[in-house]
């Protein structure tokens, strides 16, 4: 049984009209939205099946260079009706060639291409004429910015390369166009500046999304889990975005960008570990204030992982090391409160991870009434309630808040903090310790795609500090990010 | 490498699993907040002031429990077993001492406070008449009367410009000296109220000298324990911005000749001032107790003469001669 296009590879087309324009519509019985129509090349006879998927196409376009040209021309003679004669003299298409394989013809077909399968001609014109509708050019909702560009990608991938060439106007970049998915046969282009990136790292990737056996790539996290090593990994080792300006300076530091038809969030390889910190308008604002923002980012990223962690540790291993006035605070504050403080602790994250789901998921209007209602008044009610503690409270609250502030790393911040509050529970500031290191074993023996990835930060020298725990003035940022086989950026001009 | 993280994982959770301390609540022991002991016959009693948040009240309350036994581990092993809850000493703040303790009470105790599980060797020494009545006062302006006691001892400290060494880790430290010195606030209880009268002076372990407010000042100037601050002295006051004083000492004719100068840095002084507090200084010098720990500063600054004497030097101090000196400047 036939199962996708990869089967009907190799087969070709034979020259008999009737057995080949049965061929097509056999495989093709089934849908319903395949049009068909038969037309005659002016006053040869000579038939000609026109073959469409109704919805894809550009129906108006069929018929003005199409279908009008080929009915009115006035060829009389039958030797004249061949693909390439009609290619070269009838058709008003910019985008026509031939085809002989059926595996090809049905690729084109399926994905908005015209087929037109000539009488006594083995080989096939497929005619670009795709023209389903796209939502457009709009500004991402996850990566708004206050001040920068505001366009972001569609689902349609060749919009989507039309952006990013846009923006890097230079013959250097490559795309590269891979079909994957056995069913779903999904376009999937890998991007690269010729002379920046490394050419093994894109053998490398090449090599890995050829190798997927998937029956269908609904987004590029489909690729990206597939592609991606360590596949059990709490941080990311590829980056995403939805920002062709995002794209356009990751290609220009010699990054891999896979933009995958479909979805609007395109890869981005290598992806380093300061990648988390670093924000979209970082190079759009001036570089002090970036600075700060970054570093207030790191900061951040500690009080989520730790807050909640250390104040358990604190609050039973620990207790000497409070004041006095704050351990007997927190001594009254917990008076009544059922629950363990590590109990207590994961159940006040577990509470505001569903907060948080709900208000992403919640329609815009009613997740500020969802706010008000679980922020405020389920979390006082439960203070008065005296179900929860104040402190606690506030320890995970501030640990959420300062998450808020690494959307990059939102999945490895949540396990992380978990992780470090049932050590703090077990073994207080011990158990911390430990986690930490093991932690910080385990992102020091990360790679992105044979880049340490932990990079900057591994092996610092002042030009690549530039650019990682702060923003330096452009002025300043000489050479590009370490893995780059061309480091210099920019020369420096003598006055 | 996934082989390699997982047993270096198990590995540092095995080592860390001998760390594992005790998982408490905050709320699920008492805090004790003041200890005191005392002597009476042939027991010593320990004394707890105790903090605990008990359920459906919304304000800690305040307790003492006491227990007596033949020394102070026994007995404060005896108090908990009278308790509910576990107890904790990581946020006691003051200790207080009965002056009828005897010198091996005071080293059980000083014993006892150096290996009790967590308690702040920064903790305040005291000594009060009525142990028990100073534990049971009220808070008054902290959560509990034991920080009140600490409170108090810090403040009177920063007002006059007086210190005392009466901290458990400079008491602890004592210990190694050659006559091992320390004083300690004297704590009067009246209606439920308490105030401080003086000092008490400990040399080796064992009540040595009890001093007013006047002497615990003088001596606080002399032994350079002085910061600064407003001065009274018999209705002479005076407004010290440095005071230091200078110790020397020589032996004579196997006389030993103590010579000691503090020089005043004053922004405001009584005419009399100067007269008055060297006169009264000198009395105190010449009660012939070394109250002041000549013997440490003699260690310190004259090595080789406290060899020469050190054998018998309480004879050498019970002749010896001190000349004692003021001089002021005003700044």
């Amino acid at each position: 049984m036939h199962t996708g296009i990869e089967d009907y590879k190799g087969i070709l087309l034979s020259g008999d009209f009737n057995k080949d324009t049965k061929k097509i519509e056999d495989i093709l019985k089934n849908d319903s939205i395949l049009f068909k129509r038969m037309i005659k090349v002016g006053h040869t006879g000579v038939r000609c099946q026109l073959y469409y998927i109704d919805g894809m196409v550009n129906a108006s376009m069929i018929d003005d260079s199409v279908i009008r040209p080929l009915v009115s021309t006035s060829i009389e003679d039958k030797a004249l009706a061949t693909t390439t004669f009609l290619m070269s003299n009838i058709l008003f298409t910019s985008d026509a060639k031939t085809q002989t394989d059926l595996g090809e013809i049905l690729r084109s077909l399926l994905y908005g291409d015209t087929v037109l399968i000539l009488e006594n001609s083995k080989t096939a014109i497929l005619i670009d004429s795709k023209g389903w509708r796209t939502r457009g050019v709009s500004e991402p909702v996850d990566e708004r910015v206050l001040q920068g560009p505001r366009e972001g990608f569609d689902e349609a991938a060749m919009l989507n390369i039309a952006l990013i060439r846009r923006k890097l106007i230079t013959p250097d970049l490559c795309t590269e166009m891979l079909h994957v998915g056995k069913r779903s046969e999904t376009l999937v282009f890998l991007c690269y500046l010729g002379s920046l990136a490394d050419k093994k790292t894109v053998e490398l990737i090449r090599k890995k999304i050829k190798a997927i056996a998937i029956d269908g790539i609904l987004d590029s996290n489909y690729i990206a889990e597939m592609i991606k090593k360590p596949k059990y990994c709490l941080f990311k080792t590829i980056g995403t975005t939805e920002r062709p300006d995002i794209v356009a300076a990751r290609l220009l530091e010699g990054r891999i960008a896979v933009v995958v038809d479909g979805t609007p969030v395109v890869l981005t390889i290598p992806y380093l570990f300061c990648e988390n910190f670093q924000s979209d308008e970082d190079y759009y604002l001036n570089f002090i204030v970036s600075s700060v923002g970054r570093g207030l980012r790191y900061v951040c990223f500690f009080l989520a992982i730790l807050v909640p962690a250390a104040f358990v540790a604190l609050s039973v291993h620990h207790f000497d090391l409070l004041p006095t006035s704050f351990a007997l605070t927190l001594t009254r504050l917990r008076g009544g409160v059922p629950f363990p403080s590590v109990i207590e602790c994961l159940l006040l994250i577990f509470v505001f991870e569903i907060l948080k789901e709900t208000g992403v998921r919640m329609p815009q209007s009613l997740g500020h009434a969802l706010s008000i209602v679980g922020g405020l008044v389920v979390g006082q009610a439960s203070v008065e309630a005296g179900i929860i503690s104040a402190p606690m409270l506030i320890a995970v609250a501030l640990s959420g808040i300062a998450g808020l502030m690494i959307p990059r790393l939102k999945g490895a911040v949540l396990y992380i903090k978990v992780l470090f509050v049932i050590a703090a529970a077990l073994f207080g500031f011990y158990g911390i310790l430990a986690l930490a290191f093991i932690m910080l074993l385990r992102v020091l023996s990360l790679d992105s795609f044979g880049t340490d990835y932990t990079l900057p930060l591994l092996n610092p020298n002042r030009q690549s500090l530039k650019d990682t725990i702060i923003r330096a003035p452009w002025e300043n940022m000489l050479t590009r990010p370490a893995f780059n086989r061309n480091k210099v950026r920019k020369e420096r001009i003598d006055d | 490498m996934i082989k390699k993280t997982f047993s270096l994982s198990l590995s540092l959770i095995f080592l860390f699993l001998t760390a594992c301390t005790g998982y408490t609540e905050s709320d699920s022991k008492y805090i004790i907040s003041a200890m005191g002991f005392e002597r009476v016959g042939k027991e010593i009693i320990i004394n707890l002031q105790t903090l605990s948040a008990d359920e459906g009240k919304e304000e800690i309350t305040q307790n003492a429990y006491s227990f007596s036994s033949s020394t102070p581990f026994a007995a404060f092993n005896g108090v908990k077993t009278k308790l509910a809850k576990p107890v904790t000493l990581e946020h006691c703040s003051a200790i207080i001492l009965s002056p009828d303790l005897k010198r091996e009470d005071i080293i059980n105790i000083c014993e006892f406070c150096k290996n009790a599980e967590r308690l702040n060797t920064s903790v305040y020494f005291a000594v009060c008449k009525d142990v028990k009545g100073l534990l049971e006062c009220k808070a008054v302006s902290q959560a509990a009367g034991g920080y009140d006691i600490s409170a108090f001892i810090e403040t009177r400290t920063e007002d006059t410009g007086m210190s005392y060494k009466n901290r458990l880790y400079e008491i602890l430290s004592a210990k190694e000296d050659f006559s091992p010195t320390f004083n300690l606030p004297f704590f009067i209880v009246e209606d439920g109220e308490f105030y401080i009268d003086g000092e008490y002076i400990y040399k080796d372990f064992s009540s040595f000298s009890r001093l007013d407010n006047t002497q615990s000042l003088l001596l606080s100037v002399i032994t350079n324990r002085y910061s600064g601050g407003n001065l009274y002295i018999e209705n002479e006051a005076a407004q010290i911005d440095t005071a230091h004083t200078y110790f020397s000492a020589d032996l004579k004719e196997d006389r030993l000749y103590i010579k000691l100068k503090t020089k005043f840095c004053f922004k405001e002084h009584s005419q009399n001032f100067k007269n008055i507090f060297e006169s009264d200084a000198l009395r105190l010098l010449n009660k012939k107790e070394d109250i002041y720990d000549f013997a440490k500063l003699l260690e310190q600054k004259e090595r080789k003469l406290f060899e020469k004497i050190k054998d018998n030097y309480k004879e050498y101090f019970n002749k010896s001669i001190i000349e004692y000196s003021v001089e002021v400047m005003v700044k």
